[in-house]
């Protein structure tokens, strides 16, 4: 992907929220290596171990491994309300499957997986997801 | 995917939220490995129950459900807990700890869990062929591979939510097509319960995710192929090992097919114990352990007659031996005990923070402990053999 297409990122729908619609928003925070929930991220203070926190925030990373407890983590984002607006992945893995189903967070499959590592110098602008495309918004 | 008359009543929301909301997951994971229906279990087995893995929100989690009225819908049972009422050298866990692995253990039950343990094999022994939705890792790869059962490795929100709806997804390990091996590993004859695990640990190292076939274990002792497959599930994503001699499957398939074939060594197996052996002298805090995957009864049985109610020594080392909790109330009190052995149930020193009793270093007999207990319970680790351990605590066994 070149910069010119990078504004129209196309998305499958795998999860979807049941109360959240329309337009999702948030600053987008992209971690390019697959994150195991255990130990990568605090489900009290939504901190990613080295990084910032995904509170309100469009979550992108390839995919999740390691402990299935990590869908308690994704849970638990959710009850301390540091939760994602959306989490967009590569892969559909159970780990992040269960946890957006049971923590009612929307789940994003990107159409082409190339693009994650040119969406990382996105970090920190403001995207938005509508109709399944994920575009910056203007 | 397609569904059942009931299945769409239950994803409608016809018998509660709280079932249609699990079955949409079940659903959901069947679609991502292309199941093409969902198939009936008779047996779920939850994981995730130490307090120290699943924390507050795990906690909370389970609590929601029991409040919205979640049951099992199918016989249930569930891995071990934390050893949150143990102590070392008279040290024990905070009041914090106790009570919220409490409430888990208590939330399950309201479920309808019907024992805690990670060898449910021993409780409820399931057929050839029979579909279950099974999640700890010994357990699976002891069901497909010694008894003929059907389970994917499930993890442990899915496998409880599988236990609520009675259904997991027709995939994986559930398929014929499914279980066959792609490697077939040589492997020595085990002299022990230890090298029968290292042996299992090492075996899962070859094929870290292809399904094995296995030569070289026939007529090996039941509790030491326990070992074995909690070894190969500790260093292998794999469901399902081909025993040669044992696996009921192994009539389907043809060995001669296999195309990739390595060996495994003695001297692998040697080198291995030899590198992962306790210094003669503890350098902190020490405590043995065995039971990992848990000992079954008769074991039990024949170890307790053994225990000296007057042993003492005068180092700072306990022995624990841990079987199941293998049918409710679970005892908190040891079955046995002097002021160093304690024989106790439903607990798993692998998910527990050993470090916070003043733990520094375990000596266990499993390859499994060995490997994890360094990476979660916050400790060293060292292997040494079952017989051995317990000679050193007085406990000397027949044969």
């Amino acid at each position: 992907m070149d910069d010119n297409t990078a504004d129209i990122i196309k998305l499958k729908v795998i999860v979807e929220g049941t109360w959240q619609h329309g337009e999702l928003c948030g600053v987008l925070e992209v971690i390019d290596h697959p994150i195991s929930f255990l130990g990568d991220i605090d489900a009290e203070s939504g901190k990613v171990r080295g990084g910032g926190s995904v509170k309100g925030k469009i979550l992108l990373y390839p995919t999740a491994v390691g402990s299935t407890v990590g869908s308690y983590v994704i849970y638990g984002l959710s009850r301390s309300e540091n939760a994602p607006v959306a989490i967009v992945t590569c892969n559909e893995d159970v780990v992040t499957t269960v946890g957006a189903i049971i923590a009612d967070i929307p789940l994003y499959k990107l159409v082409d997986c190339s693009v994650i590592k040119n969406l990382k110098k996105y970090n920190g602008k403001v995207f938005c997801i509508r109709d399944s495309v994920l575009v910056m918004k203007k | 995917m397609y569904l059942t008359k009931e299945e769409e009543r239950v994803l409608r929301g016809d018998e509660g939220e709280v079932k249609a909301r699990a079955l949409k997951v079940i659903v959901k994971v069947g679609e991502i490995f292309g199941a093409e229906r969902l198939v009936n279990v008779s047996h779920a087995h939850v994981s995730g129950i130490s307090y120290f893995n699943i924390r507050k929100y795990g906690v909370e989690f389970l609590e929601d459900l029991v409040n919205n009225g979640a049951k099992f819908s199918v016989f249930t049972t569930a891995n071990p807990y934390a050893a949150y009422y143990l102590s070392f050298n008279g040290k024990g866990f905070s009041k914090n700890v106790i009570n919220n692995q409490e409430r888990i253990i208590n939330a399950l039950i309201s479920m309808g869990a019907r024992a805690f343990t990670c060898v449910p094999y021993h409780i409820r022994r399931p057929k050839v062929g029979e579909h279950l939705a099974w999640a700890e890792s010994n357990a699976v790869l002891y069901a497909n591979s010694v008894l003929g059962a059907r389970t994917n490795r499930e993890g442990g929100p899915l496998a409880l939510l599988e236990a609520i709806v009675g259904r997991a997804p027709y995939c994986g390990m559930h398929v014929d097509e499914e279980r066959y091996p792609s490697i077939l590993i040589k492997v020595p004859k085990p002299s022990s319960l230890s090298e029968a695990a290292v042996i299992g640990y090492l075996t899962g190292r070859m094929s870290p995710s292809k399904i094995p076939y296995v030569e070289g274990l026939g007529g090996v002792p039941e509790e030491w192929l326990k070992a074995f497959l909690a070894g190969v599930g500790t260093s292998s994503s794999a469901p399902m090992v081909f025993l040669e001699g044992i696996t009921p499957d192994c009539r389907r398939v043809r060995k001669d097919n296999i195309q990739e074939r390595v060996r495994l060594s003695e001297e692998d197996v040697r080198s291995f114990i030899k590198e992962h052996s306790p210094p003669q002298e503890a350098a902190g805090n020490r405590l043995y352990v065995i039971g990992c995957p848990h000992v079954s009864k008769e074991e039990i049985r024949e170890i307790t007659l053994h225990v000296r109610e007057t042993y003492s020594n005068t180092h700072n080392e306990e022995l624990w031996i841990i079987t199941g909790c293998f049918s409710l109330p679970c005892s908190k009190i040891p079955a046995k005990s002097n002021s160093k052995v304690k024989i106790v149930e439903g607990v798993c020193p692998v998910v527990t923070r050993l470090d916070l009793l003043g733990v520094e270093e375990v000596v266990t007999d499993s390859a499994k402990a060995l490997h994890y207990l360094s990476r979660l319970a916050h400790v060293k680790s060292f292997i040494m053999d079952r017989k051995e351990i317990l000679k050193r605590f007085g406990v000397r066994l027949h044969g």
